[in-house]
């Protein structure tokens, strides 16, 4: 566990939000009265706030402070906006922004940006004020800039509810239970009956593992359930099972990769492949079985690197951890003008929403429309992640691994790259100077460009792409000697680099820099800023994981525990379990919420005493039955007086067919996929690395490309590996039924099960038997053993001139029972 | 028994002589509410019901196709400013007078139905990204496809076939991205279909098991049927009996879609259906007159992909393949449009066609062009748009717009707009915000109205 606390105090914010005030305190003169020698003096109320009314508020004002400026707070107008600009400078027109941009013709610049340009009256106005001294009335003034508070529920600290007293005292069965059940009491609803234990264990296998229980088990468990101590100890006890197992954390592991959007390639236009991807894949399986708690996961995750670590064989397992970062998105074709900044806003997105469940990536090109987080948090967060080093997969013009991780002990990599480290840093420092020359010239040139000539446009950007050229060449030799270097292992994963500040991106375009924001967290979250000495040195990243997994981060347990409630009864307490701001649903059970959040990280963040909770409470334990009365009311069943049906997923259908039929390989899959040596990679966006390799394991092990889905994942809402996939939808498709009724895969599978039968000595009804209760988990009705008998008989009698009518008969049977709602439904 | 053998009717008799529930209740059901792909009322009275879109994939020569610019002036490509006109010389059409290089006779005798724009501006210098902005609106990140969104916003006439199929023998860049539903509901997703045999996946069964489907499905549907009895609140069950049922009607009425024999001689020739072709666009009249054929059918959005990621239009180093490919693609994609003139559906189908960007009016290399992101054009016909009309202008090299800039988001707006929705109330909420085809924008270009 880890207790490093953020250095910086509140006091020092304060010290910091007063400097500026100092600032303005200092700019104004000390009497407002004094007015330039005009033959008439400007009023404010009468001349300049009309003006502000009429063209500024609307984007300026209370509701919305666009760039960081705002008409109804003084202080925000005389302090540094987002563009890094000042607006007013008292007493100097000239070098106000403002007045700049409301005379400004530049599409860019010009203010209002539509509607009526400001008459020239208008504009002598404003100018005759700021030279007069800029004066404004003694109002209270509207501060949006230095205190951002919300009345938000997700931003408040957790309250420490206790389970509310019920009305029946005898239906619950753990705390869970009382706060479903008051709540349910509340609105005066009845509850269903508990789920037959055949339901309950089908229930409980497939949401843990993602597996149908063995006709042994279903039979063991149904058995336990009727001994004298019951459904509690049986279910107690065969979650406990469960959760023992290696495929909980292949179920899991995948749920969390959904969120991370986990992929093999990186999703760059030629999509290259990531060899070393499945390393990070297996961390989150292996963590997930080890119940590693779950602040230090997310820690690992953000920062592994940056932790001590006593083995190499830990130090690799972090270094691995940070592959969560290195897996965000790529774009591009080319190493000059590489779009870094969508990569930092992918990791951004991604720590919000599966953090967080906050979207923070909006705030990118401007303050967020909803949600309290502006433009310069959004920065403070994005300095962090361009102070980290992210590795690169490789890009159609750079077709090398670069700055991908050793895990091997430091002295040992250096000695096997000595003969090839001074050409290293050669070419590499070539490409760095060529890189910085060319973005420099870039930033001049947008600087210059608004008002060039179209002659001096044209000269600009052909001396710019020459650099471009050049660079790129330099890429090129670098590359090529990348891949002459000896092999060795290596992880996706990240390394502190330079650490700096960064700039806001004015309307999120990296060649329009604005004001330098420190590396902070947002400030509806408490706005901490690195301390000095760690700015210096350091991305800050470390930071940002110990603040995020905090006991204190109003958001982090809430979110988790939301998620994981969500994948076991289909639906959140917060539905929107990535969104968490105001455009986000309210919880169904504000307390029971906190207080699993509470209990969660009370017992050392476990996930699986977590499962353990909710799984042995009698709200998990109800039957999908519905009540009529109840329809009307609550059609949703947020009051979860029933238990939600759910559709099995993609994996689930495809690991049960295989599983079913004898033809899934259980074991994990520890080694990397078959993807060619780095040396022959020639994928550019005109050939893609599109390689398939088919796969007998678990669906959790089958390679996940960006660019092509497979389309088997497409029919059954595979998870989408581009962004944070926060639940899994339930489509039911005529093409998903014409793969049920015909698809080569599912017949093969349906073939194997009917030799298995077939082997089984047996009589026909026996066979049966066996089927219906593995693929349904359940004794088929005398009647429906008739009607299989039936079709058993019509199928022998018009095969009977075939080859194998039995195998065909036997088929046919599998088939039509992986067809039925109530093998891919879960009750 | 052939599964042909059994039709709707009885397939419908069947699993209502097993339900519990009173005849036609079931498809009370799935009429209501429940059924994503109903028909659905646009916004305002629509000018159109379908779009056929056909996308030209690697960067097209707005200079050499729609947008010729002469060689006079020296600008033949070996001067110094290596200023290169169309090379492919170019004529009027006689009616609306809108100028069309040689490559494409066929469609220059159709411009009277067609409108171009000259001043389209691509998302991004870059295939995979400008492909994926023209078709998602956004060119970074993943965002759901323009036939994805019209699909969610109108749903389809015809259950038996999907409301958004893309006819591409390849993929382009992009890959399955460009006609992925992203966050809308997977059944809006764009279904692949492949010219030859085996259009849609899953439409036959394999090997001998054709015989006994029949018999599974009423055994399934006894089971199904029973299973509902006590669950028949749930309309998720009941919406996948029925999807068995139109998987049913699919397999029979979806291959008759993509059967080409049952059109007459002078279709075929008219579309150049049985010319000896080669190379990338091969298959393109097949694609075309099968996109009639469904539009026909009711499906909502068909798109037509000419080519794949390599080998296509993006000519760097010789512009000559321009003329192999469209050689491959003018006659079937005029007799697209006069076709469906002659069936009076031109009136109700958009037919738009596009390419991610054009190419710089400089030569490269030995005897091609560039990526030229400024300007490029795309054209529309059907639909409500203004026939013969040319929309926007490009300075004389066809370097930059000079006159009616268009952007990715205003095409789409405008294809919605015909399509009776606006484009800024057609969003979904997903992650915390109404999110749009066009974003934060695009407007509506009055001018290629007709």
């Amino acid at each position: 566990m880890f207790t490093m606390k953020l250095q910086l105090t509140s006091e020092s914010r304060h010290l910091f939000a007063a400097g500026s005030f100092i600032v303005i305190v200092a700019c104004l003169p000390a009497g407002t009265s004094s007015v330039a020698n005009t033959t008439e003096a400007i009023e404010f109320a009468r001349d300049i706030q009309p003006i502000l009314q009429q063209h500024c508020l609307d984007c300026h004002g209370a509701d919305e402070q666009s760039g960081g400026i705002s008409f109804e707070d003084r202080s925000s107008l005389f302090a540094e906006a987002d563009s890094g600009a000042l607006a007013i400078v008292v007493g100097q027109p000239s070098e106000s922004d403002l007045l700049k941009r409301v005379r400004s013709t530049n599409q860019d610049d010009q203010m209002p940006p539509e509607g009526d340009r400001l008459s020239a009256n208008e504009i002598h106005l404003l100018s005759e004020w700021i030279s007069s001294g800029a004066s404004w009335p003694e109002t209270p003034s509207k501060s949006t800039r230095q205190s951002v508070k919300s009345d938000h529920w997700s931003f408040q600290p957790m309250s420490k509810p206790e389970p509310p007293s019920v009305k029946d005292v005898s239906w619950p069965r753990n705390p869970i239970d009382r706060f479903v059940q008051a709540r349910r009491d509340d609105v005066a609803l009845a509850v269903v009956a508990d789920a037959d234990p055949v339901v309950l264990i089908r229930r409980v296998t497939y949401g843990l593992t993602g597996l149908p229980p063995t006709p042994q088990e279903v039979h063991d468990f149904v058995d336990a359930c009727q001994s004298s101590t019951g459904v509690d100890a049986a279910l107690s006890e065969l979650v406990d099972r469960l959760l023992s197992r290696p495929s909980y954390g292949e179920r899991w592991g995948r749920h969390w990769m959904d969120w991370v959007r986990y992929a093999d390639t990186a999703g760059d236009n030629s999509d290259y492949p990531i060899p070393q991807a499945y390393l990070y894949r297996n961390y989150i399986i292996d963590s997930l079985n080890h119940d590693v708690p779950f602040d230090q996961f997310l820690i690992e995750q953000l920062a592994g690197d940056l932790l001590p670590a006593e083995t190499q064989a830990q130090r690799n397992r972090q270094t691995i951890a940070t592959g969560y970062l290195a897996m965000a998105r790529r774009f591009g074709s080319l190493v000059e003008r590489y779009p870094w900044h969508l990569t930092i806003e992918d990791t951004i997105d991604n720590v919000g929403r599966t953090m967080l469940g906050l979207t923070i990536a909006c705030a990118r090109c401007h303050d967020h429309k909803f949600d309290p987080i502006s433009t310069r948090d959004y920065y403070g967060l994005y300095g962090i992640f361009a102070s980290t080093r992210y590795p690169v997969p490789g890009l159609e013009l750079f077709s090398a691994q670069r700055d991908f991780v050793p895990l091997i002990p430091e002295p040992q990599a250096t000695e096997t790259l000595r003969p090839y480290q001074e050409k290293t840093n050669q070419l590499t420092s070539d490409l760095e100077k060529r890189l910085a020359e060319c973005e420099q010239l870039a930033l001049d040139i947008a600087e210059k460009l608004k008002d060039a000539s179209v002659d001096e446009q044209r000269k600009m950007s052909d001396k710019l792409d020459a650099m471009l050229l050049k660079a790129r060449k330099a890429g090129e030799s670098l590359a090529s000697h990348l891949k002459s270097l000896p092999d060795m292992p290596t992880a996706y994963a990240v390394q502190d680099g330079k650490a700096h500040d960064a700039r806001v991106q004015i309307k999120g375009e990296p060649n329009r820099p604005g004001a330098e924001v420190p590396r902070k967290l947002p400030d509806v979250l408490g706005g901490h800023q690195l301390p000095d000495d760690i700015a210096q040195s350091d991305s800050g990243r470390l930071q940002l994981a110990q603040w995020i997994a905090s006991p204190d981060n109003p958001l982090t347990a809430r979110v988790i525990v939301n998620r994981v409630w969500q994948r076991h009864f289909g639906t959140g307490l917060v539905p929107t379990t990535s969104d968490f701001g105001l455009r986000g649903e309210a919880p169904s059970h504000p307390d029971l919420l906190d207080w699993l959040a509470n209990e969660f990280i009370r017992g050392g963040w476990s996930l699986k005493q977590l499962h353990r909770m909710i799984l042995t409470s009698r709200t998990y334990r109800l039957s999908s039955t519905d009540l009529e009365a109840n329809l009307a009311l609550d059609p949703n069943n947020r009051m979860h007086w029933k238990f939600n049906r759910q559709r099995l997923d993609a994996e689930s259908i495809r690991d049960t067919l295989m599983l079913v039929s004898g033809s899934l390989d259980l074991r994990m899959q520890t080694e990397p996929y078959p993807i060619p040596p780095q040396k022959n990679w020639t994928y550019t966006q005109h050939h893609p690395f599109k390689d398939d390799y088919a796969s007998d394991r678990r669906s959790v092990y089958l390679m996940t490309k960006r660019l092509t889905a497979q389309t088997y994942f497409q029919t059954f809402d595979g998870p989408d590996p581009n962004v944070c996939t926060s639940s899994r939808d339930e489509s039911i498709t005529a093409l998903q039924a014409l793969y049920f009724a015909n698809d080569a895969f599912l017949h093969q599978q349906a073939e194997r099960f009917a030799r298995h039968l077939q082997r089984q000595p047996a009589s026909d009804t026996q066979r049966l038997h066996l089927a219906f209760v593995t693929v349904l988990g359940r004794s088929p009705l005398d009647e429906e053993s008739e009607l299989l008998l039936d079709h058993l008989a019509a199928v022998r009698k018009r095969a009977a001139d075939g080859d194998d009518p039995e195998q065909l008969a036997w088929s046919s049977v599998s088939r039509s029972l992986f067809r039925l709602n109530e093998f891919l439904y879960l009750d | 028994m052939t599964p042909t053998s059994l039709n709707r009717r009885s397939m419908v008799r069947s699993l209502l002589s097993s339900s519990l529930l009173l005849p036609g209740m079931l498809s009370e059901l799935l009429a209501a509410d429940e059924n994503p792909m109903r028909p659905r009322t646009p916004h305002r009275q629509a000018t159109a019901k379908s779009v056929i879109f056909i996308y030209a994939t690697g960067g097209v020569s707005h200079i050499d196709t729609f947008d010729p610019k002469p060689v006079s002036k020296g600008r033949d490509g070996t001067g110094p400013d290596k200023l290169m006109g169309n090379i492919f010389g170019a004529k009027p059409n006689k009616k609306c007078g809108t100028e069309v290089s040689n490559l494409f006779p066929h469609l220059r005798d159709v411009m009277d139905e067609i409108c171009v724009i000259r001043s389209m501006k691509a998302s991004h210098f870059d295939h995979s990204e400008a492909t994926l902005g023209m078709h998602t609106g956004s060119p970074t990140f993943a965002r759901p496809s323009m036939g994805s969104w019209i699909s969610y916003g109108l749903g389809t006439v015809n259950q038996n076939l999907p409301s958004f199929i893309v006819i591409a023998p390849h993929l382009p860049y992009g890959g399955t991205q460009v006609y992925a539903s992203d966050f809308l509901p997977a059944i809006h997703q764009g279904t692949r279909v492949l010219p030859g045999d085996n259009p849609i996946a899953n439409l036959k069964p394999p090997g001998s098991t054709g015989d006994l489907q029949e018999l599974e499905f009423s055994l399934v549907d006894a089971f199904n049927q029973k299973h509902f009895g006590n669950r028949s609140h749930d309309s998720a069950l009941a919406a996948r009996i029925h999807s068995f049922e139109t998987a049913f009607q699919m397999q029979k009425t979806a291959p008759e879609a993509f059967d080409l024999s049952q059109e007459p001689e002078h279709i075929r020739r008219l579309y150049g259906l049985d010319r000896d072709t080669k190379g990338p666009g091969a298959d393109f009249a097949w694609q075309c007159l099968v996109a009639r054929r469904l539009a026909e059918r009711g499906v909502r959005f068909i798109e037509l992909i000419d080519t794949g990621s390599r080998p296509n239009w993006d000519s760097h180093g010789e512009m000559n393949e321009h003329a192999d490919l469209a050689l491959n693609v003018d006659q079937p994609t005029a007799a697209l449009l006069t076709d469906l003139r002659q069936r009076g559906m031109l009136n109700d189908t958009i037919v738009v066609w596009a390419t991610e960007f054009g190419r710089t009016p400089t030569r490269e290399g030995k005897n091609g062009r560039g990526h030229h992101r400024d300007c490029f054009s795309v054209w529309l016909a059907g639909g409500g748009f203004r026939a013969g009309h040319v929309h926007g202008m490009t300075d004389e090299i066809g370097k930059y717009t000079v006159e009616n800039p268009v952007e990715v988001h205003d095409l789409h707006a405008t294809i919605l707009h015909q399509l009776g929705m606006d484009h800024e109330r057609l969003t979904f909420r997903h992650a915390g915000r109404d999110f749009r085809l066009t974003d934060v924008h695009g407007r509506i270009i009055n001018e290629i109205l007709a």
